[in-house]
């Protein structure tokens, strides 16, 4: 049953998994011709300078990129439930509600690290092929909130699709919105590093709550 | 004989305003219960509560001997629901559909489903997106018997189809019922075609019932006498003899279960004056409208 369901998942978000997997590979390349043109036209101490100094990100383009990822794989997930009200379909299967709904939001999870890995992978390449190990590490590092947004807005934006009434939508996008912010403040390298923790317990109450908007919708309460 | 669905008090509110109140009925194994009723009148509101997507106000509908708002899954593999509008996931194609749900049913038909597709001469990769809603209306019923449950839930099927795709729609369900013992519930607000394939109905008005019996019975035992007065401060009332009325100028219809001298008997015992009193032929459907009321 839980293979049908990620049958049925796929089916929704494969292009848009091929859409940002293209997106991100783009991007990457990007970041690494632009840092060889730094490099060669600027000289590596300038470069140097940029980077450590000014504390200028070259892969600062990637920023937004997991975020919008995670809302875009929420509403391919999620828009064709609730369009007609067709996750009564999905609610009249043979399965408990709520281990479908969170399989179908682990599916998703999954997919965003798919996208992840792909930045990840892709930064360590890039960044290997250019700068000292100390940079890469610290670029993997500085990303993490950045990725961190996009689970936020992933379950963010699920949650938002599936809630019922347009009063509690509004209520939890300002809180998204606030919360997105937050995780966007950097002006350097490295700065989340002690504080990532707390963010990410915000990021487990958000997988969590999803539930309830699931729950209401099922029980056809508001 | 054994009760499949059974509601019980059913009563139910969107906010203030009373949807129906103090709903009763049962549907038997291996029967075809339908829900006749016009537009607006919560057909799908049972429906809802039955399949457990809302809670009534007040009373209960016991599925399978469950409550319909706590069904388990395994009672609802037992359940078969069209949804209105033939509702289907929309991004699948023919093949995908029935490849996604053969996986939730252990006694999965698929050469019932496959039947349907062939007939219609549907493509397995035809997206039910690009569909017509006579072809979705194929798919979901193929799908519904190809899960060969026990009892099957229609809710308004009729809804969007045209003549001929309502009549293949009925023939095909009415094959596999007959053929598999199956039990089904069902609402349409046209009701012409339902004539000939319900054993037992109930219509639904105003926030009540206003019916329950039978199908071929209500045709029989309902009629409708016209009749003309010269009286023109004639009031007619509804009562238990005179279930409707319509007025035309100085021509009236009125709708009654008794016969055509019990009704001459309470024209007398009323002091109406009347010319040429007789009754007329109806169809299900003026019968249907003749009790619910053309609006």
């Amino acid at each position: 049953m839980y293979k049908a369901i990620l049958y049925k998942e796929w089916i929704k978000i494969k292009w848009v998994l091929v859409g940002f997997a293209a997106i991100c590979l783009a991007v990457l390349v990007y970041i690494g011709l632009d840092s060889r043109h730094n490099i060669e036209m600027s000289g590596a101490i300038k470069t140097w300078l940029l980077i450590i100094q000014r504390k200028v990100l070259y892969y600062s383009l990637l920023k937004y990129i997991p975020l919008f990822a995670g809302i875009a794989l929420a509403v391919a997930q999620f828009v064709p439930e609730m369009t007609k009200n067709r996750f009564r379909l999905s609610f009249h299967l043979p399965i408990d509600e709520k281990r479908m709904l969170l399989f179908m939001i682990l599916i998703g999870l999954l997919t965003n690290m798919l996208v992840y890995i792909l930045i990840i992978v892709g930064l360590m390449i890039t960044g290997s092929a250019f700068y000292p190990q100390e940079i890469v590490l610290s670029s993997l590092i500085t990303v993490t909130p950045w990725l961190l947004a996009g689970i936020a807005g992933y379950l963010a934006a699920s949650m938002i699709v599936i809630e019922s009434t347009w009063k509690n939508r509004i209520i939890l996008s300002i809180i998204s919105i606030a919360y997105f912010n937050l995780l966007f403040l950097e002006n350097g390298y490295n700065e989340y590093r002690f504080s990532f923790w707390y963010y990410f317990i915000v990021v487990i109450l958000f997988s969590i709550t999803i539930l309830f908007p699931g729950y209401r919708l099922r029980k056809g309460s508001k | 004989m054994q009760n499949v669905i059974e509601c019980i008090n059913l009563t139910h509110k969107y906010g203030k305003k009373l949807i129906f109140k103090d709903l009763n009925f049962t549907v038997q194994r291996g029967k075809i219960f339908g829900i006749l009723g016009k537009n607006g009148m919560g057909k799908t509101t049972i429906i809802n509560i039955m399949m457990g997507f809302l809670q009534p106000t007040s009373g209960r509908i016991m599925v399978l001997s469950e409550e319909s708002h706590n069904l388990s899954p395994q009672t609802r593999a037992r359940i078969g629901l069209l949804h209105e509008g033939h509702l289907a996931y929309d991004f699948m194609t023919v093949e995908q559909v029935e490849k996604f749900y053969s996986k939730f049913f252990t006694n999965w038909k698929k050469e019932f489903y496959y039947e349907l597709m062939n007939k219609m001469d549907m493509n397995y990769d035809h997206k039910i997106s690009r569909m017509s809603c006579g072809q979705r209306s194929q798919v979901a019923l193929g799908l519904i018997m190809a899960q060969n449950p026990e009892i099957m839930i229609l809710d308004d099927y009729s809804m969007g189809l045209d003549a001929g795709y309502r009549m293949l729609f009925l023939d095909y369900l009415l094959e596999y019922v007959h053929g598999n013992n199956k039990s089904v519930f069902m609402t349409s607000h046209i009701i012409q075609d339902l004539e000939k394939i319900i054993d037992d109905a109930i219509i639904i008005g105003y926030q009540k019932i206003l019916l329950q019996m039978p199908i071929k019975e209500f045709v029989n035992s309902f009629h409708r006498y016209c009749f003309i007065t010269d009286s023109e401060s004639l009031q007619l009332e509804k009562n238990d003899i005179i279930k409707n009325f319509e007025v035309i100028k100085n021509k009236y219809s009125i709708y009654s279960f008794h016969d055509i001298n019990e009704i001459k008997a309470y024209f007398k015992q009323k002091n109406i004056s009347y010319e040429d009193l007789q009754e007329t032929f109806m169809t299900l459907e003026e019968a249907f409208i003749g009790l619910t009321g053309k609006y």
